[in-house]
């Protein structure tokens, strides 16, 4: 059950990421797949998490302009930091983690995907380019936090709901 | 623990790479097309329509206040529209009656395809959107594509079933364009996060504030498609060129259903 409810919301968060609904605070999506992995990445083991990025990116990459692969390899990435993160340091906090890392991570994915264009003479103002960013930012902090919550809770239920079929059975 | 971990990681990695390769070989087109048919373009359809509907019950909750203001902006509107239209009229009379004495072919109608918008770009920087028809349904590779007779983008990526349209406020986008008013021609780009730009217009020429601004035509797109309106200009005495900020009429990110040129 927690892995079938795991596995649906990684492909829930990336659905709605591509579904547009997200046009109503000057057209700037949040990246809802990159907010809930890291929080999941917080709180369940790391061999399911990896699979769930796996899942997330394929989504999101049949979905982009870009090269095929690349959100996938990203979100894989950035799991693999984040463990190395939680290994090498003792989180006491792990929602103030999770916000640090989201912050740095979309900055970081956004570059990368701006590089896609850089090649070419495309018209940007840096202005522009930043008060989107900034206005993204504030909006993955927000969701993260949300899910943050969500997750938590859900997990505490599921594990409530095992514990007392467990005791049923015996 | 430490094995099974790098196992994981292996395996992963292997399959992303496997994915990556076959799908740069084209050898992942047809599985695709059956994902596309039986699970990813209804599902995205689905998510679409829902998403689209919270935008607008979000949108009328936060404009109730200025409603009432743009309500009789637009009735104005409507009745300086009607006068024009009524203008228009006559003067498609006349053109038909002098295109019939000159021996002059009448201008066609386009030929379209409707298509359902079922997904948007995941990232804030590229823009694109995927349509819920492919090939198989007679569409190709740099069909424009319009709504409400205002330019949307060009097809980028057809696959059977869904294809993907370049927005034509993507930074990277560009088609060549002209003044309605003033005729100057020009190339029109997007812009990250703003409107769009025409360049590449030459001093001589004239372009005026509020002009609407049209396609000029090329191998696919026909001439006479509205882009946009003109709402600022820049000329410089030094410089070879001007250039023109338009206003997009339309705002690709709240696209639900869209045409695509087939036939010029």
């Amino acid at each position: 059950m927690r892995t079938f409810f795991l596995i649906l919301m990684v492909v829930l968060l990336s659905l709605i990421q591509i579904s547009g609904l997200n046009n109503s605070l000057f057209a700037i999506t949040p990246n809802f797949v990159l907010a809930g992995l890291v929080v999941l990445a917080m709180l369940i083991d790391f061999n399911q998490l990896i699979w769930l990025a796996f899942t997330g990116g394929l989504i999101l990459d049949f979905n982009s302009s870009v090269d095929f692969g690349l959100n996938t390899v990203f979100l894989i990435l950035m799991i693999l930091v984040i463990r190395l993160i939680i290994k090498t340091s003792e989180i006491s906090t792990k929602l103030i983690y999770s916000l640090i890392i989201v912050g740095i991570a979309t900055v970081f994915y956004n570059l990368v995907i701006f590089t896609t264009i850089i090649r070419s003479s495309a018209i940007i103002n840096p202005l522009n380019l930043g008060f989107r960013l900034a206005v993204e930012l504030v909006c993955n902090l927000v969701l993260t936090a949300l899910i943050y919550w969500l997750v938590e809770f859900s997990l505490a239920k599921i594990e409530e709901f095992n514990k007392t079929r467990k005791l049923k059975l015996s | 623990m430490r094995n099974r971990v790098k196992t994981t990681i292996t395996i992963v990695l292997i399959v992303v790479v496997s994915l990556i390769l076959l799908n740069t070989a084209g050898v992942l087109n047809p599985v695709k097309s059956i994902i596309d048919v039986t699970i990813s373009n209804p599902v995205r359809l689905a998510f679409s329509e829902v998403a689209g509907s919270l935008s607008k019950s979000l949108g009328v909750i936060t404009s109730i206040g200025s409603l009432n203001a743009k309500n009789t902006q637009l009735e104005v509107q409507v009745t300086e529209l009607k006068n024009k239209l009524s203008e228009l009229k006559e003067v498609k009379n006349e053109n038909d009656i002098l295109r019939a004495q000159l021996g002059f072919e009448s201008r066609q109608p386009l030929k379209t395809i409707p298509a359902r918008v079922i997904s948007f770009e995941p990232d804030n920087i590229r823009k694109f959107l995927t349509l819920d028809k492919g090939s198989r349904h007679g569409l190709k590779k740099g069909m424009p594509v319009v709504s409400s007779g205002i330019l949307v983008g060009t097809l980028d990526e057809v696959d059977s079933f869904s294809s993907k349209v370049f927005l034509i406020n993507d930074p990277e986008f560009r088609i060549r364009a002209i003044g309605q008013d003033g005729r100057a021609s020009g190339i029109v780009r997007g812009q990250l996060g703003q409107g769009l730009l025409m360049e590449k217009i030459a001093q001589n020429e004239i372009i005026n504030l509020n002009e609407f601004v049209i396609t000029a035509g090329s191998d696919d797109v026909p001439k006479g498609i509205l882009i946009g309106q003109v709402e600022g200009i820049v000329r410089n005495d030094n410089a070879i060129f001007q250039s023109a900020d338009l206003k997009s009429l339309i705002n690709p990110s709240k696209l639900e259903l869209v045409f695509v040129v087939t036939e010029k």
